[in-house]
C-alpha cells in the first residue's frame, strides 16, 4: 500500500514560495517604478508651475498678475513636451499644476493588480524680493 | 509492508527551488539597484537644471555640468559611468536650460545571472526667470 497522506503538500509549499518571491520581486520593481515615475512628473508639474509664473503683466501699472491664457498655454506646451496632460489653476499670482498619469504593473499585474493613478500638485506663487 | 514513495522527493524539490529562489533573489537585488540609480540620476537633472537656470548665461553650462557630477559623486552612486549634457532652449519668450543624464548601471557581483549593464536615463527643463534682475 502506497502511504498518500503527503501527496500534493511540497507542491503547495513551492506555490506560496514561488507567490511570494514573486509579489516581493514586484513590490521592488514596480513599487520602484512608481516612485522614480512619480518623481518624474513631480518635476515636471513643478517646471510647468514655474514656466506658468513668469507670464506676469501689469507690472507698470502696479497690478502684477498672473496672465492666464499665456501661462495655460505655456504650461500645456511644457507639459505635452513631456508626454504629459495637466489641469491648471491660476489665481491672482498663484499658478497651481495638477499632473495625473497612469501605471500600469507589470509584475504585480500578474498577482492581480492592476493599473495605479499617480496625481501631483505644485503650486507656485511669485512674489516681488 | 509500508513503502514510502515521498521519501527524498524534498530533497529534490529543495535541489531545483533553491537556485531558482537564489537567482530569484539576484534579480531583486539588480532591480533595486536599477531603481536606485533612476532616483539618483532623476534628482541630479533635476538639481543641476535648477543651478543652471539659475546660475548666468555664460556659465550656465559648466555650472550645470558641475552640479550633476557633485549630485552624483555625493550619493554613493550605483552608476559605473554618468554621462551629463546641459543644453539651452526657448519656450515662447522664455529662456530654459534642459540637463540630461544616463547612467550606466553596474551588473558587477551578480555574476551567475549574466545580465548585461543597463543604462538609465533622465532629463530635467528648467525655465530661467523671466524677471530676475541681472
Amino acid at each position: 500500500m502506497m502511504n498518500v497522506r503527503n501527496r500534493g503538500s511540497l507542491s503547495a509549499l513551492v506555490v506560496c514560495l514561488v507567490m511570494a518571491t514573486m509579489s516581493l520581486a514586484g513590490l521592488a520593481y514596480d513599487g520602484g517604478r512608481v516612485v522614480s515615475r512619480y518623481m518624474e512628473i513631480s518635476d515636471a508639474a513643478q517646471n510647468a508651475a514655474r514656466l506658468g509664473g513668469q507670464q506676469i503683466v501689469g507690472i507698470r501699472e502696479g497690478n502684477p498678475r498672473i496672465d492666464e491664457d499665456l501661462a495655460t498655454s505655456a504650461m500645456r506646451a511644457y507639459l505635452v513636451t513631456h508626454g504629459l496632460t495637466g489641469i491648471f489653476d491660476i489665481q491672482g499670482t498663484r499658478t497651481t499644476v495638477t499632473v495625473s498619469t497612469k501605471i500600469s504593473m507589470r509584475i504585480l499585474g500578474i498577482i492581480g493588480v492592476g493599473e495605479r493613478t499617480i496625481r501631483v500638485n505644485r503650486t507656485v506663487d511669485v512674489v516681488d524680493g | 509492508m509500508k513503502i514510502n514513495t515521498s521519501r527524498g522527493s524534498l530533497t529534490v524539490e529543495a535541489l531545483i527551488l533553491v537556485p531558482a529562489l537564489i537567482m530569484l533573489f539576484l534579480l531583486i537585488v539588480y532591480v533595486g539597484r536599477l531603481t536606485d540609480a533612476s532616483f539618483r540620476v532623476h534628482r541630479a537633472a533635476d538639481v543641476s537644471a535648477r543651478i543652471a537656470s539659475q546660475s548666468n548665461f555664460n556659465s550656465m553650462i559648466s555650472q550645470g555640468v558641475v552640479a550633476a557630477r557633485k549630485d552624483l559623486a555625493g550619493s554613493a552612486s550605483s552608476c559605473e559611468r554618468a554621462d551629463v549634457s546641459i543644453t539651452r532652449g526657448k519656450i515662447g519668450r522664455i529662456q530654459t536650460v534642459t540637463s540630461s543624464i544616463t547612467c550606466v548601471v553596474s551588473s558587477s557581483g551578480l555574476g551567475i545571472l549574466s545580465l548585461p549593464n543597463r543604462t538609465v536615463r533622465a532629463t530635467s527643463t528648467e525655465v530661467v526667470d523671466y524677471f530676475s534682475g541681472r
